[in-house]
């Protein structure tokens, strides 16, 4: 696949960085599975009361997570509305639909990966 | 050395694991945050040794964390780097570079850099706080040179031992200073300690040499048909008139306050008029060894009426050699040919009421001397006091002894008596200003061996077997009621000047018989 919902090269960069320990990388993409819907909620209040900055920021951060953790479809989308946002353009709708829809992937993935066992093969 | 502890600053809890997690396993500690404002509590309960920093946080963001760091003084050394996830925000970082930041890292960061950037930061800070420490410390010993300079400290109060356990050449630098210190002031302490105990000895036999030449002179003196009273006139006038022209001649008179006036009064009465009196008139009828022997009691009064007033110890040593003066004073009662008839009694407890009178004179001017006036004008005065009241006194009884225009044997007495009197107070006060008070006490020594030397020049008296074994008990005697030497002597400034205090009330008390 060359656009996967979940890059384990990524993954595996990330758990590289905080030292190869897969309980670690556990931890943190649990931590992830939390935050992230709430950011998507974030992202969903700010389109609907047009607050640009929040926008930006929320999918900014989200988009940077999102890369941490492998999933680059959404980080692709939150960077579009980042910029979107940025550059003043209001239709953020269409957008939004999209992270909502890639989170719910990429997290699903995610989930079972950690349910397999050991993260990584 | 405990690992450097690094602080974490972002408002997402997944960012936070990350980074905790990347730094712990770079080795040092991570702690985190989620906001501003905690980021400055936390340091300032705990400060840090490096801050990673988001840019990007609600409410205050990492340039205001930036600003209040900077602005705290306990706080602005501590190396920040900015986390910046903005891909193409040059302005942002360079933005808080401009506010102090130390560096940046990209979020998406490689361990190797966080490792090489947190590295050069906390190294950074290591060098900058080794560097204050070493300035520090520097200060430190520098200002301890200024002390040894400006005023005398004993080395051991310089404070230095930060420095001087340290290991590197500070400490060594510091470890030599301070046993140069150390050299310096126990050569200084020795060098005064001598300069004190031969300046002191030579004191003490001189006061010695004069005082005990008084009694027997006073003896010829009755012997010549002179009268107590008449005598005590000529003595004091003639006192006053030397001391006076000196402290005159050396412009140290001083300014006539009353504190200086009633001192001189009171002690005029206490040594020119009582003491005088009662010496001019014993020694017309006891002898002059006899009355060194006696006198030498005052060195166990003092140190009774000390005890009884708690000012002293009351040693098992000390008792000892009270009893030993005791027994020596009744030998000397016993001494056939002391003198006799039915007077005895009489006159061997007037002459007993000397040494009560000395103890009493010496405690009064312990205490009350007044301060930074010179000695000989002070005795000047004293005597010009004692003067001025025997004066109607002698001329109501009758008794102005009529002396020259020839200089016969009366008149070298009497005045032999006036200047050996005059030298010896004023060689007993120096005495104390030199040695101190502990020291001086050793006069009760020379003041009855001088006596009864003189007594046997001039007199001819002989010691019976009695009157030796007398001398021997009272010597030893006072050898064991004296004070040990306090550590008081070691406590001096440079320059050296030995100050009488109000502790040389207590030393008096501790029974120092001093020069009349």
């Amino acid at each position: 696949m060359d656009n996967p919902v979940i890059d384990h090269t990524a993954l595996r960069r990330l758990m590289r960085v905080i030292g190869d320990d897969p309980d670690d990388l556990r931890e943190l993409i649990e931590s992830f599975l939390e935050e992230a819907p709430v950011l998507v909620l974030d992202i969903e209040a700010a389109a609907a009361s047009m607050d640009m900055e929040n926008l930006c920021r929320a999918s900014h951060t989200l988009k940077a997570s999102a890369r941490d953790f492998g999933a680059p479809r959404l980080a692709e989308v939150c960077e579009a509305l980042e910029y979107s946002a940025r550059d003043g353009h209001s239709e953020p709708a269409a957008l939004v639909r999209s992270i909502a829809a890639e989170y719910a992937m990429a997290g699903r993935e995610l989930k079972i990966l950690l349910d397999l066992g050991p993260v990584l093969p | 050395m405990a690992s450097e502890a690094v602080l974490i600053v972002d408002d997402h809890s997944t960012n936070r694991l990350k980074m905790a997690a990347a730094v712990r396993n770079l080795g040092y500690e991570a702690a985190v945050v989620g906001g501003g404002r905690e980021a400055l509590d936390h340091l300032r309960a705990r400060p840090c040794d490096a801050v990673l920093l988001d840019i990007l946080m609600p409410g205050m963001d990492g340039f205001d964390v930036l600003r209040a760091l900077k602005e705290d003084e306990a706080l602005r050394d501590i190396p920040v780097i900015v986390v910046s996830a903005l891909d193409d925000d040059t302005a942002s970082v360079v933005r808080a570079i401009e506010l102090g930041a130390e560096d940046f890292l990209p979020k998406d960061f490689d361990p190797v850099i966080l490792r090489a950037r947190l590295g050069t930061s906390l190294q950074k800070k290591r060098f900058r706080d080794q560097e204050r420490e070493f300035r520090r410390l520097v200060g430190k010993l520098t200002e301890a040179a200024e002390t040894l300079e400006s005023q005398s400290l004993r080395p051991e109060r310089l404070a230095l031992d930060d420095i001087v356990s340290r290991q590197d050449p500070l400490g060594r630098l510091g470890r030599v200073f301070q046993s140069m210190a150390e050299e310096i002031y126990e050569r200084e302490r020795r060098l005064r300690r001598n300069i004190r105990m031969a300046r002191g000895s030579l004191l003490v036999i001189a006061v010695g040499v004069s005082w005990g030449i008084i009694a027997p002179l006073s003896r010829m003196a009755s012997g010549l048909d002179s009268d107590p009273l008449g005598l005590a006139v000529w003595t004091n006038l003639i006192g006053a008139a030397a001391c006076l022209g000196v402290a005159a001649a050396r412009g140290r008179l001083p300014p006539p306050t009353w504190p200086v006036l009633r001192f001189c009064l009171l002690w005029g009465i206490i040594t020119g008029v009582l003491e005088r009196l009662i010496l001019f008139s014993v020694t017309g009828h006891v002898q002059a060894t006899t009355v060194a022997l006696i006198c030498s009691l005052e060195g166990f009064m003092v140190f009774v009426v000390a005890a009884a007033l708690r000012i002293e110890k009351a040693s098992l040593r000390r008792l000892g050699g009270l009893l030993l003066g005791l027994l020596g004073a009744v030998l000397v009662i016993k001494a056939p040919g002391t003198l006799s008839g039915v007077d005895e009694a009489f006159w061997l407890l007037m002459t007993a009421s000397l040494p009560l009178l000395f103890s009493i004179e010496g405690l009064f001017v312990a205490a009350r001397r007044p301060e930074n006036v010179d000695v000989t004008a002070l005795t000047g005065l004293a005597l010009l006091a004692s003067f001025a009241i025997i004066l109607p006194v002698a001329a109501a009884a009758g008794e102005l002894l009529h002396l020259g225009p020839a200089v016969g044997r009366l008149e070298v007495v009497v005045l032999l008596i006036a200047l050996a009197s005059v030298l010896a107070i004023v060689l007993w006060l120096l005495l104390v200003d030199v040695a101190g008070a502990v020291f001086a006490s050793q006069t009760a020594y020379s003041i009855t061996i001088a006596g009864i030397v003189w007594s046997m020049l001039l007199l001819d008296e002989r010691l019976s077997p009695l009157a030796w074994g007398a001398l021997a008990l009272m010597l030893l005697g006072l050898y064991f009621v004296e004070p040990q030497a306090s550590a008081a002597d070691d406590e001096f400034r440079l320059p050296v000047r030995l100050r009488r205090a109000k502790s040389d009330l207590v030393a008096q008390a501790r029974g120092e018989p001093h020069a009349r």
